[in-house]
């Protein structure tokens, strides 16, 4: 298992030297010369050529990718073309209440989903599964930014509950988290649903009832833990999203998160700060992604048996 | 069940004392803390570190230029007294107990410091041009030279990016420093891309400030924004969009702020790219553009119509000046004359909402005389970059300088200017600028500018469109911040009262 975890580590490194590339690529397509964005408009030649080489923008894509990655290797992301701060501290700041936001919204979609998704499955074709399914519908149909205002308009102004935006503790992250989570809920209802609907006609089942055992344990114990590998895959695939930064939401709720940090580095033709945002989050969703697999090997002894082999 | 109920009173007793005791004291009857909502970043605390307007309404806070501009744009004492000792030499008295907000003194030297400084940036060496020499008298007294008379020097020095820094802090510290002024505040807390606070400096020389605490913070949805000032959570809620007008308007807890801007807005064309080389092109489609249709779909009909070359409220503008009226017949006359009577097709970039309406009525305008447009929308980035690139060949873009009008002429038409986006070169119209800059009788001066206009107009390196409306939100006991055209507002007095 550690060899696998270590094996796993090292892939990062292919994968981010790749990312990388491919930002420093679509940065380089993108029109105009960011140097101008930093000097002014009334910048001469000289002053241009000698901020073009202070910020790193001479030579070629690759000189300029190597130079990056070197410093990246060394712990340095670089500076902001705009605000002139460290990009990696500018991350750092962000990165907590987009782990917040991320994991509110993930407890919420699974505290909804998960049962809604089992009765919905265990009940097949009845009002409870039709009820269901239609309420994730819903919540997959509904635009982040248009159910954030609806939220806004119910819970701030007319009933005055929960502020409007910012972050100003524990109050505030109630509305950007239930708008993130709405739609992961009813991704995970529907994949819990039929993940369950899988494995609930199983012939072990069918035993295990003929055994005696009570239908609570029988789905709860036996049905679900079959069911679990689909849903921990959809689900770290959508943590990840949302780590990746839920730029709607975080816009409508005025939350400084990461994915305003980069779509607003992206407006400004900031690259150190695209770059070095891209990267960390590149980071963080590979790690996520082996905690589930190694979440995986926990649920299922066949896959810890392969990773032992 | 009695001692229980004693001892929950008095837990409750002591937290409502605890309670009041850390809110913080206020100034005698003024909220502690205002909270400006606000759609535009900060994104630089050196003055010297960009020439964005939004920064601006951080620096007027936090730190003090010699001179500043008063309501009228004319020039009065600002950190400084001034002299006029001749057209090439002024002087300038610090006050005795002027502080930095780290209680260090500001003296002369921070001064030469500040503009040597200010000459080695891209953004504030254009406005110190003229400054030719820098003589330290004593710690208060300080002379500047210009190489040739101007009579925008000292209008110049009261641009917020000739803010005067801290040598002592700047030279230990490096750059980060710069943050530091002699303003009525201190910078607090700044959190990139979400909000910026400040706090009243108490050394203050002047009149202390009457809010103790003033946060911006950036909303950018436009709806969130007004909803929050419904709400309360925030103050003051800039650039208010027109849909929401009528709901500020009409609530009792809310006051509607409208200021005409005098940010222009106007349609520039490379003069040095064909059709655009030709002087009869620029004129027909100057003809062919329905102003008041572009402030209809672009401001929801909140805005004046702009002919002139230079913004509205700046020195010589002349209010006779010849108009190019919408008329499809003259345009097309015109295209005819300058050997294109089927028209021609180009590109007009541009980037924002309002602006992508307006260009799609310029498209369906231009489209009558046969005149194809393609649109080209772009992020303000891309379009900032292009243009000082050069390799537009047409756009919509706005001049927001309204202090000087030299340094508005010489931006925009002078030949080689980075700001010159017509890329216009005439030789005559250069040296009308020159003159201007240096005469002192200021009726002729005025004159000089009124031609300058004139000869613009007719060459027509650029078509003027508009000006918007500034709607500002603010809750209704908001008082004492000064509302700008050029949305570069001064909130040092702005104040609640409880």
């Amino acid at each position: 298992m550690h060899r696998y975890i270590f094996k796993r580590l090292l892939m990062l490194i292919p994968v981010l030297l790749g990312v990388v590339f491919i930002i420093f690529f679509i940065m380089d397509l993108a029109p105009g010369d960011p140097v101008y964005m930093v000097a002014g408009d009334q910048a001469t030649e000289e002053e241009l050529d000698a901020l073009r080489e202070q910020l790193g923008l001479s030579g070629n894509i690759f000189t300029r990718y190597f130079r990056y990655v070197n410093n990246m290797l060394h712990g340095d992301f670089g500076t902001s073309f705009v605000t002139k701060r460290d990009v990696f501290k500018t991350y750092m700041e962000r990165l907590p209440n987009t782990i917040r936001l991320a994991s509110l919204a993930m407890i919420i979609a699974i505290v909804v989903s998960i049962p809604l998704g089992i009765i919905a499955a265990v009940h097949q074709n009845s009002l409870k599964d039709t009820a269901s399914m239609v309420l994730s519908l819903l919540g997959l149909s509904m635009p982040n930014f248009w159910l954030g205002l609806l939220l806004i308009l119910v819970f701030s102004l007319r009933l005055g509950w929960l502020p409007s935006g910012g972050y100003t503790g524990f109050r505030s992250i109630i509305l950007p988290a239930l708008t993130v989570a709405s739609g992961l809920a009813a991704l995970l209802t529907r994949t819990t649903r039929s993940s369950m609907l899988d494995v609930i006609r199983q012939d072990y089942l069918r035993t295990a009832r003929s055994k005696g055992v009570t239908e609570r344990k029988v789905i709860n114990k036996h049905a679900l833990c079959n069911a679990l590998i689909p849903i921990i895959t959809v689900f770290g695939i959508q943590f990840s999203n949302v780590l990746g930064g839920s730029a709607l939401a975080e816009t409508v709720f005025s939350w400084p998160g990461v994915g305003r940090l980069v779509v607003d580095a992206i407006n400004q033709r900031d690259i150190p700060t695209v770059t070095g945002a891209l990267v960390m989050t590149t980071m963080l969703v590979s790690i996520v992604n082996l905690v589930v697999d190694i979440v995986y090997a926990y649920v299922d002894p066949r896959i810890k048996a392969q990773y032992t082999k | 069940m009695t001692v229980l109920r004693r001892l929950l009173t008095g837990v409750l007793c002591l937290s409502l004392i605890l309670f009041i005791a850390a809110v913080p004291s206020q100034a005698a009857g003024y909220k502690d803390s205002v909270i400006i909502g606000t759609p535009l970043d900060i994104t630089t605390t050196d003055p010297q570190g960009s020439n964005t307007d939004s920064n601006m309404i951080l620096f007027i806070m936090t730190h003090e230029t010699l001179v500043e501009l008063d309501s009228d744009g004319k020039v009065v004492p600002g950190l400084a007294k001034f002299e006029v000792i001749d057209g090439n030499t002024y002087k300038f008295t610090l006050p005795a107990n002027a502080t930095f907000t780290d209680g260090s003194p500001c003296t002369t030297s921070d001064v030469k410091f500040t503009f040597e400084r200010a000459q080695k940036s891209s953004f504030t060496s254009p406005k110190l041009s003229v400054l030719s020499g820098i003589e330290v008298v004593n710690d208060h007294e300080i002379i500047l030279k210009t190489s040739q008379p101007s009579q925008e020097f000292l209008m110049q020095l009261a641009h917020r990016s000739l803010s005067i820094l801290s040598e002592k802090a700047i030279t230990a510290k490096g750059d980060a420093a710069s943050n530091m002024g002699t303003g009525k505040y201190a910078l607090e807390k700044w959190t990139p891309g979400d909000a910026i606070s400040v706090v009243r400096y108490d050394g203050y020389h002047g009149e202390k400030a009457k809010t103790r605490r003033i946060e911006l913070k950036l909303m950018k949805e436009d709806s969130s924004r007004v909803i929050a000032l419904q709400t309360g959570e925030i103050d003051v809620c800039i650039n208010l969009p027109p849909v929401e007008i009528d709901n500020v308007s009409t609530d009792p807890d809310l006051k509607l702020v409208q200021v005409p801007s005098v940010i222009m807005l106007y349609l520039t064309m490379n003069n040095t790219k064909p059709p655009f080389d030709n002087q009869k092109v620029r004129q027909a489609l100057a003809h062919a553009v329905n102003k008041q249709d572009l402030i209809t779909v672009g401001y929801d009909g909140l805005g004046t119509v702009h002919n002139n070359m230079i913004n509205r409220g700046q020195f010589g503008l002349d209010p006779n000046l010849k108009v190019y009226d919408f008329n499809l017949d003259k345009a097309k006359a015109l295209l005819a004359e300058a050997g294109y009577p089927n028209g021609f097709t180009f590109d007009l970039a541009y980037n924002g909402s309002e602006r992508n309406l307006m260009a799609q009525v310029i498209q369906a305008s231009f489209a009558k005389i046969g005149v194809k447009v393609s649109l080209q929308e772009m992020e303000s980035a891309g379009l900032k970059s292009m243009l000082n690139e050069r390799k537009h060949v047409t756009a919509l873009y706005a001049w927001t300088d309204a202090d000087g009008t030299d340094f508005t002429v010489r931006s925009m038409y002078y030949t080689g200017s980075g700001s010159n986006r017509s890329l216009i070169a005439n030789k005559d119209i250069d040296k009308l600028i020159d003159d201007a800059l240096v005469e002192p009788d200021v009726a002729k001066r005025e004159a000089m500018y009124h031609k300058l206009e004139a000869d613009l107009t007719e060459i027509c390196p650029i078509i003027p469109l508009n000006t918007s409306i500034i709607n500002i939100g603010t809750r209704a006991g908001v008082d004492g911040a000064v509302w700008l055209g050029t949305a570069k507002h001064d909130y040092r007095e702005i104040h609640v009262a409880q």
